[in-house]
């Protein structure tokens, strides 16, 4: 497999087949980031493109000194594009006399019976990570499922790193409460 | 249940009140590894004895298997052809992009400005080319534009001063004649004698 510090300097060149072998690599983790904190695969595939066409408009002027500033950027790019698409969504009046399943607006993810049913553990805690708060649901979103390190979730959510610690723990442990509430044989 | 377990929870019941809270906040750690030895002993001593606390740990290690796992997911197909039919649709802002990754490098003041001294200085010293001795140079034209300026001066004040002799002359010549005109229509007129004759008369 080639380096990404390869694909990333081919493709500041502006080889077309190098930025399609990038795309290709990141857009799992950056679409997965966006789909955690959208909770909407339709807005996070519109989030995840913007973000590579961001990424490709801002290639020469983008310096990293390692492959994990790379993806610490892409992640947080992915964040702040998220952020803002909540917030359009948020700021649109709301369409009270249309039934939810007519407007789509009908959550994406299974709901516990199905996630529980299909014995899918991963869509179960994808469901219970929908339920926490956002900045809870960013921080396990950074941290845990990227991999993330507590520096980087700080400055990402602009946060003291104490509470990217302290937090990062207590969500944890809500979202496993939250897991067992769905499905109080997880874990057993 | 152990008896011994059941007096425990009485006397905590009447004491402090359920350990539970105290053991759920150190269950992150004890399961990342990161607590000390004693931590470990009194969480481990009380899961023996309590099952939610004992749950809760489970899918506390359950949730932080899949949590990782959670960090790639497929967007479906179609998506990096969506991409790049997006990128492919701005190869002609290129080169903007190269210009405007050129210009905002950090230092790009700096060394814009440093070339351009360069080039000035090379401009103004290196033999054969046209700024060469241009402060010699712009001093010639400095001094015969001035002496110009004064040789045209002077001829001006000349000029001026003829014109203003000849104005002179000519009225003077304007006068006289006007004068003499008008003692012609006096004659004529016989107001001449009249007023002669006036002046003899006592």
């Amino acid at each position: 497999m080639v380096e990404l510090a390869t694909l990333l300097t081919r493709c500041r060149r502006r080889d077309d087949l190098a930025w399609e072998a990038l795309v290709r690599r990141m857009q799992p983790r950056v679409y997965g980031t966006a789909l955690h904190l959208l909770r909407s695969p339709e807005d996070a595939r519109e989030v995840a493109q913007d973000v590579f066409v961001r990424l490709y408009r801002n290639l020469a002027g983008l310096e990293f000194s390692d492959e994990t500033q790379f993806v610490a950027w892409l992640l947080q790019t992915t964040r702040n594009a998220a952020v803002d698409r909540i917030r359009q969504i948020r700021s649109r009046p709301p369409r009270a006399d249309v039934p939810a399943e007519e407007a789509g607006l009908r959550d994406a993810l299974p709901s516990p019976e199905e996630a529980s049913l299909a014995g899918d553990r991963q869509a179960l805690v994808q469901r219970a990570l929908a339920e926490l708060s956002d900045l809870n649901r960013e921080i396990l979103v950074l941290k845990e499922i990227q991999g993330l390190d507590v520096r980087e979730v700080a400055e990402i959510l602009h946060i003291p790193q104490g509470t990217v610690k302290s937090r990062a723990s207590r969500a944890r442990l809500e979202l496993a409460r939250r897991v067992l509430a769905l499905d109080p044989s997880y874990g057993a | 249940m152990d008896p011994r377990d059941d007096l425990v929870a009485s006397i905590l019941r009447a004491t402090s009140g359920s350990p539970c809270r105290a053991a759920e906040e150190r269950l992150p750690d004890l399961v990342d590894g990161a607590l000390d030895a004693v931590d470990v002993e009194l969480v481990r001593g009380h899961l023996e004895g309590c099952d939610p606390c004992t749950v809760l740990e489970h899918a506390l290690v359950e949730v932080g298997r899949a949590l990782p796992q959670m960090a790639e997911v497929d967007p479906g197909r179609g998506f990096t052809a969506a991409v790049l039919a997006r990128t492919s649709q701005v190869p002609a802002r290129r080169w903007v992009a190269a210009l405007q990754a050129l210009l905002l490098r950090p230092r790009f003041a700096l060394e814009g400005a440093y070339l351009g001294s360069l080039v000035l200085v090379g401009l103004l010293w290196l033999p054969g080319l046209p700024l060469r001795n241009l402060s010699t140079r712009a001093s010639h034209v400095v001094t015969a534009t001035t002496e110009k300026l004064d040789t045209g001066a002077a001829t001006v004040a000349g000029e001026a001063e003829r014109l203003g002799a000849r104005v002179a002359v000519q009225a003077a010549e304007l006068r006289h004649g006007a004068e003499r005109k008008i003692e012609g229509t006096l004659t004529r007129m016989g107001w001449k004698e009249a007023k002669q004759a006036e002046k003899e008369t006592p």
